[in-house]
């Protein structure tokens, strides 16, 4: 069925249309968009359009009325047309994990791009690697670390919120990477990863990512899913979140703990008029006045100006400075190790010591009452998803 | 428990951290010397054979050994403040430095194998103004002097992610500056992934191709284009997949030479050149040269609305590309960046930004490569774009038109109907209808 997925590159692959485990390359060039495709049609920066495409159906944007049938047979990287208004257009794209990220219907607050590569290259994914996510939210950091950790590695995303967590296991089904992705709704912070006949065995992960209100209520839990010698990451918006946490990751004995913030600052590029005062200009002629020929100084030509020492200056110069405005922060990422002698788990009878301000000891009652059926659930959230 | 491949083996090449703030990457053997400072200081790195990965050793004698790597810098985080929130201040700190024990003593003592335990209990004995520092600044003086006379090593596995924070740290001219974060994000601006097919102008030395390598896991096609017939690949044998030359990741590396794809008499003499033109599903660059003659010469390798990363660690050159790619109308999601990593000091109520940290990662042009608008087939005729101008302003007449006759329609009613539904309002129709009327 779909076809233009993630990890794709032997697109229409009979036996795994998107996760690359052959050799044989599909040839990158005239790769066609297909009915059942998912394609993002890109007119810019904020005008990115995911769509499955079906027949006879319509996506009406900003940029006009477009039909799915215009978009199939047409080769990525080409001009899609609106029928009505032909000069309107939007760009066909194969969906990346980036592209994605940018256009994905938001359930919650999302990693981006910047923070999602730090992540992965500091937790040392590589295809075959097993990594444990936290919570699932928008599904944008599973999809990367999907691409990433495919072939022979896997994804066990965990989220507290039903509605999500359908959600999420929905999207990958329809993207074709549910063989990659296992979403299983569960609050970790009561639960843990590890409960016996649906979650995870102690000790099984290469990596583990949280992204939680509280997340050192999931500290032991986390320690408990991770390989010795395995890093996690911990990404809190808030520095009272960080402290918390490290202090929780120090007594349980995580090493190499440290915090970074990673700001991301674009550039705007740009072709800039910049002038020559009349009166410093060479021999303070006009512009033009002093093109040399006559067919130079025709006016489609770029005026160019001479300062003062005679040197040509151009009239105009493409240029870089920083955005005036950015998205200044996004969170604190904190990466710990858990050492290579540790305890394999933390003891059976450990309970969480108290931390300074920190609310965690709600949320753990509030939960503990409904943990049968939140475990019921779990249950067969896990079941549906073999 | 621990499989083979997270053993250190003799001859391997395994990346160091130093206590005393520095990576090195160094072969695991007996014949490997240390150094301390200038002097070497005795000790080999055969301790480290046969150990897991991760372990830390620590420098006993003359020889490494390895010690318990749990919890080693707990002096400044076991200080929390105290509970009566007096935190202490320096009013009755002695100005001058008041250690008592000679360089000699200490060089003595160390010459004699002496704990650092025993030297720095020595030298807190023998500090005058030890007493009057606060807490925190106490903890602080012993983390400082273990740095100093302790020599320990974490011994990690060479992976990409590793050795480009190596040999950042010791020696960023030969990666062309590219910075470990800056590489991380080219990987994913490219989208590299197993499987794919993608097109490598490496001026790292091979870090950049080995971290493609290492993502893709053995699948795919990495095509390297080299300056000249061998290109180097020096950081690349570094990785620890790549030391026994055989490894299954190494076998989608093709190297071939750039100037083949403007030099047809090489590209003869190479044939068949590894990737067709349109075929790469990513193109990633980390320039030693002028990057734009360089793009201009793969770019035509890079398939349709495939993505692209090229690195430089000036942003003007990248400027000149973005702008070629602009007036050529051949790239999309055009964005040229940096970043800014800070790293943060957290401790009990002692959390703030590092004082001193890398300031510029270098800068990042991504984008994906699309079809320009003058090639496309559907573009509408110059007719078609004047009717469609025509249909547009038609359409505005129209608007005003309608807009027109409503109010019109409106003043009509109301002066149809003196009584208007409502007094109140009554006034304002009748207002503007009155030119209206008049015309």
């Amino acid at each position: 069925m779909a076809v233009g997925g993630w990890l794709a590159v032997g697109w229409g692959h009979p036996s795994r249309p998107f996760v690359s485990d052959h050799d044989e390359l599909e040839p990158g060039a005239g790769a066609k968009a297909k009915y059942g495709d998912l394609v993002v049609l890109f007119g810019g920066r904020r005008m990115l359009y995911p769509i499955i495409l079906s027949q006879g159906e319509t996506v009406h944007v900003k940029a006009g009325l477009f039909h799915h049938d215009d978009v199939v047979a047409k080769p990525f990287g080409t001009i899609i047309r609106s029928r009505k208004a032909r000069e309107n257009y939007l760009h066909l794209l194969r969906p990346t994990p980036e592209l994605w990220t940018l256009s994905l219907p938001h359930r919650t607050q999302i990693l981006y791009t910047p923070d999602i590569s730090l992540v992965t290259s500091k937790l040392l994914l590589a295809p075959g690697s097993v990594v444990v996510e936290s919570g699932t939210g928008s599904g944008s950091l599973s999809h990367a670390l999907a691409r990433t950790v495919a072939p022979g590695g896997h994804v066990y995303t965990f989220e507290f919120h039903a509605g999500r967590a359908a959600t999420a296991t929905a999207e990958f089904v329809a993207h074709s990477i549910a063989d990659v992705v296992t979403c299983t709704q569960r609050d970790v912070c009561a639960h843990g990863f590890g409960l016996p006949g649906i979650g995870l065995e102690h000790n099984y992960a290469d990596a583990l990512f949280l992204d939680l209100p509280a997340p050192w209520s999931a500290a032991a839990a986390a320690y408990n899913v991770l390989k010795c010698e395995s890093i996690m990451c911990s990404f809190s918006p808030c520095i009272e979140q960080v402290q918390r946490m490290c202090v929780r990751l120090r007594e349980l004995g995580f090493v190499d703990i440290h915090t970074v913030e990673n700001v991301h600052m674009p550039m705007e590029v740009k072709e800039r008029q910049l002038s020559v005062p009349p009166y410093l200009a060479h021999g303070a002629k006009r512009a033009g006045d002093d093109a040399g020929s006559d067919d130079e100084a025709s006016s489609t030509a770029p005026k160019r100006t001479k300062s003062l020492d005679g040197s040509v200056r151009p009239a105009s110069h493409w240029a870089a400075r920083n955005f005036a405005k950015i998205g200044g922060h996004s969170g604190y990422l904190t990466f710990a190790r858990k050492p290579v002698d540790a305890a394999p788990t933390v003891p059976a009878d450990y309970t969480d010591p108290p931390l300074a301000g920190a609310p965690a000891a709600a949320t753990t009652t509030t939960t503990a009452t409904t943990t049968t059926t939140t475990t019921a659930a779990s249950s067969a959230q896990a079941t549906s998803d073999q | 428990m621990e499989s083979k491949d997270n053993v250190i083996s003799e001859g391997e090449q395994v990346v160091l951290w130093s206590n005393k703030g520095f990576y090195m990457i160094k072969k695991a053997s007996a014949s490997t010397s240390l150094r301390m400072g200038k002097k070497k200081n005795g000790a080999t790195l055969a301790g480290l054979v046969g150990e897991p990965y991760g372990s830390m050793f620590h420098l006993v004698g003359s020889e490494m050994v390895r010690m318990s790597s749990v919890a080693t810098d707990t002096e400044l985080t076991e200080i929390s403040a105290p509970e009566d929130g007096v935190i202490g201040d320096n009013r009755h700190i002695k100005l001058k430095e008041e250690q008592t024990m000679s360089a000699e003593a200490i060089q003595a003592m160390r010459e004699e194998g002496k704990p650092v335990e025993e030297i720095i209990g020595q030298l807190v004995e023998s500090h005058a103004a030890y007493d009057s520092k606060t807490a925190f600044s106490q903890a602080k003086y012993i983390v400082k002097k273990k740095q100093k006379y302790e020599y320990v090593l974490t011994a990690y596995k060479a992976t990409a992610a590793r050795v480009a924070d190596a040999l950042f740290d010791r020696s960023p001219r030969k990666l062309c500056f590219l910075r470990p974060d800056a590489l991380a994000y080219m990987l994913t601006a490219a989208n590299v992934r197993a499987g794919a097919s993608y097109a490598i102008v490496d001026g790292t030395n091979g870090l950049l191709t080995g971290a493609v390598l290492e993502r893709c896991g053995g699948h795919g096609k990495v095509v390297n284009y080299g300056r000249c017939a061998s290109p180097q690949l020096h950081s690349l044998s570094i990785m620890h997949w790549a030391q026994g030359g055989d490894s299954p990741i190494l076998a989608p590396l093709v190297t071939t030479q750039l100037e083949a794809l403007v030099n047809p008499e090489l590209a003869a003499e190479l044939a068949p050149l590894p990737l067709a033109e349109g075929t790469a599903h990513g193109l990633l660059m980390v320039p030693q040269d002028d990057p734009l003659p360089v793009l201009q010469a793969i770019y035509p390798i890079l398939g349709l609305g495939e993505p692209f990363a090229i690195f430089f660690s000036y942003a003007e050159p990248l400027v000149a590309c973005f702008q070629w790619l602009v007036e050529t109308d051949s790239a999309i999601a055009l964005r040229l960046s940096h970043t800014f990593l800070r790293p943060q000091q957290v401790l009990p109520d002692r959390t703030h930004p590092e004082v001193s940290f890398h300031n510029t990662s270098g800068f990042v042009l991504a984008g994906h490569k699309s079809m320009p608008l003058a090639d496309d087939p559907s573009a509408p005729t110059a007719e078609e774009i004047a009717a469609a101008k025509a249909r547009k302003a038609s359409m505005r007449r129209t608007a005003r038109k309608r807009q027109r006759s409503g109010v019109r329609a409106a003043a009509a009613a109301a002066a149809a109907s003196p009584a208007a539904p409502s007094d109140d309002d009554g006034a304002a129709p009748a207002k503007r209808a009155k030119p209206l009327s008049a015309e």
